[in-house]
């Protein structure tokens, strides 16, 4: 639990030591100042180095569940990169991550030799969710659910070392990553509209396919269309409580309607390409001056000719993503039409939107008493566009942005919309998912002697899964409750509960 | 201190999204040996696929050049996930041809992993610098990866 710090920083260090009621804590050593329930600050002083404090949106006790691990010492360490603003934010699921905490916000400067870091995006570039909602209901799918979810499981390759059925000669493969998930949608593997409800249009500007080594399209080459492993999943869900009927509805989300939940990234392509990046700013560093805590925040200039190029080869990887998650959707969109046939055309399977969770955006945001076009990297943290937003597709604008947050699969996700106050305080940020809260092998060890798929069917969740350690690894009981995560950024105010959603079945890798 | 390195080539420490291994060797050379088999045991049981006659065979050769034992151990590794990655080999016979704290060149013998047949665990996305370290100790080599999963 936390403890009142012993330890009060040196007066004259920041403005907000000095107020008298200010409470100190100490979490996993680092020092916190509590500025309500839900915002506490690292400060400035802890580091030498740290350019900006660190700001962490959480509850009392979701701060607690961090004592055992790195992950305030790593939104410090996020604090030390060049052209940083404002302050190194985290969101409500912020766990250990690998340089950057995943749920870690940071936005640079680019005019004021702002960096960008692979590690604040990381590996899986453009890991995303995306939902689906069908013209079914749990009724109608309750009696074919072992049927469905066997389908989605032929169709969609998922786990270890599987191949797509969709193939890419090289010349294919590098078209596919300039133009997004319109290659998919050319192909009939989408509708138009598809690509209005992803984040962006499924586009980035810059993308440049000789921005990408050899071996990124060689680990590509046969995923478009995979799901993955790990935490990747897709998911069928039912509506189960509303909390804006409004926002829910223009979303087009009706209690017991059956919604679909796309959780994949850009694979090997989008992993090889972190790892080549990650190599070659650790190299540049001293070119640039750039001094770290952490190698794994190897960074260089947003305007540098390395940084330049990372951001276009990410591009391509963002447009990889996209594209699987289209794939993924088309699939999907064929395993419905098998098993309810008329009832459920893959014209009626809309999609409600993408959003990506580890990526790095220009944006403008006012920092510091200005509008600045900015960088910002979310580290397992989702885009959170507030109502009147140019940005978001026309249906949406009054409302604000759909932003997605899967739970576990034993308890549920929610739909949130966007607010102005995220876009004041957070970049425009919201959280991404529950976040883990035991390890992979701690996982593993409660669940000895357990069967997780048995556990998750009598609770009515149906879930096939390439291997029982998975299941283990990944059980409910592995994440913090989503509810609480999320009933903290309600709270605060940076986004706004809109919908529940209950999980029936999955497939996992 | 007890012997490590010749009954527990591994062992696993806590990490709260990934996985860290932590790897042991008399020598550099077992270090390689060692940490290879310990990230493909984290993708599949490689005992049960060393046994399987079914399962073909391949020779790879790797050849590596670093300034030092760290960056050797990490780009090992790094070349092996990729072959993974795009031919579906995973190691299980190592000659070790030559061998220094700068450079490596090995003949590998593979099997090819069938994600139909053969167990499936973790899928391994990258081999970070996250808590990386090598170093020598008094039984010989040690080094800590923290492996994206």
């Amino acid at each position: 639990m936390l403890s009142a710090s012993d330890a009060r920083p040196k007066a004259g260090q920041l403005q907000s030591f000095l107020m008298s009621e200010t409470p100190f804590f100490k979490v996993s050593g680092v020092p916190l100042i509590r500025h309500d329930a839900y915002r506490w600050e690292i400060p400035i002083t802890y580091q030498q180095g740290m350019r900006v404090p660190g700001r962490i949106f959480a509850s009392e006790s979701l701060l607690a569940a961090l004592s055992r691990d790195k992950a305030l010492e790593q939104v410090a360490h996020v604090a030390h990169l060049p052209g940083i603003v404002m302050y190194s934010a985290a969101m409500p699921d912020i766990h250990w991550g690998y340089g950057f905490p995943i749920g870690g916000v940071a936005a640079t400067d680019p005019q004021n030799g702002g960096v960008i870091s692979p590690g604040g995006i990381g590996f899986d570039i453009n890991c995303g969710v995306r939902l689906l909602i069908t013209p079914l209901s749990e009724r109608d799918v309750r009696p074919k659910l072992a049927e469905l979810i066997q389908a989605l499981y032929q169709r969609i390759p998922c786990g270890v070392g599987q191949s797509g059925s969709i193939r890419l000669s090289p010349e294919e493969i590098r078209r596919m990553v300039m133009i997004g998930p319109r290659w998919a949608v050319e192909r009939g593997l989408g509708f138009e509209e598809d690509l209005e409800f992803t984040e962006g249009r499924g586009f980035m500007e810059g993308a440049e396919e000789a921005s990408v080594s050899l071996r990124a399209y060689e680990r590509g080459r046969d995923q478009l269309g995979t799901l993955g492993a790990g935490n990747h999943f897709l998911e069928v869900q039912t509506v189960d409580r509303i909390f804006d009927k409004e926002t829910a509805g223009t979303f087009g989300l009706v209690r017991d309607a059956l919604t679909l939940m796309i959780h994949s990234g850009s694979r090997g392509f989008g992993y090889q390409i972190c790892d080549d990046f990650l190599e070659l700013f650790s190299g540049t560093l001293a070119k640039y001056g750039i001094r770290l805590p952490d190698q794994q925040l190897a960074c260089a200039p947003v305007l540098s000719p390395e940084g330049r190029l990372y951001l276009s080869a990410m591009s391509c990887a963002a447009h990889f993503a996209w594209c699987n998650r289209q794939c993924l959707t088309a699939l999907a969109r064929q395993s419905f039409e098998s098993v309810f046939g008329a009832e459920c055309p893959a014209a009626k399977v809309r999609v409600v939107y993408d959003v990506s969770h580890n990526i790095a955006k220009f944006e403008n945001h006012k920092a510091e008493g200005e509008l600045r076009k900015l960088c910002v990297h979310r580290k397992g943290a989702t885009r959170a566009f507030p109502p009147g937003h140019p940005e978001l597709p026309l249906p949406y604008r009054e409302v604000g942005q759909p932003v997605l947050v899967p739970g576990d699969m034993g308890r549920c996700s929610y739909v949130l919309a966007g607010t102005q106050r995220a876009m004041d305080e957070t970049f425009d940020s919201s959280c991404h998912g529950a976040g883990r809260c035991m390890s992979r092998s701690q996982s593993l060890r409660d669940a000895r002697g357990r069967n997780i798929g048995e556990e998750l069917r009598k609770l009515g969740i149906f879930v096939r899964g390439k291997g029982n350690k998975t299941l283990a690894e990944e059980q409910p009981s592995a994440y913090k409750n989503i509810s609480d995560v999320v009933d903290v950024l309600h709270e605060a105010g940076l986004a706004k509960k809109t919908a529940r959603l209950k999980p029936m079945g999955a497939i996992k890798g | 201190m007890t012997d490590r390195t010749a009954n527990k080539p591994y062992t696993h420490f806590e990490h709260t999204a990934d996985v860290g291994v932590t790897f042991y060797g008399r020598t550099l050379e077992d270090l390689l040996r060692h940490a290879a088999e310990g990230l493909f045991d984290l993708v599949t049981d490689t005992e049960k696929l060393r046994r399987d006659d079914q399962a073909l065979s391949q020779i790879v050769r790797i050849q590596i050049s670093e300034d030092n034992a760290g960056d050797l151990l990490l780009m090992w590794l790094r070349e092996l996930l990729y072959l993974f990655s795009t031919r579906k080999v995973i190691p299980v016979e190592f000659l070790m041809e030559r061998i220094s704290d700068k450079h490596i060149e090995a003949r590998i013998t593979a099997k090819i992993f069938d994600a139909q047949r053969h167990e499936q665990r973790h899928e391994v996305k990258a081999v970070t610098r996250h808590a990386f370290r090598v170093g020598r100790t008094s039984e010989g080599w040690t080094a800590s990866v923290v492996f994206d999963v």
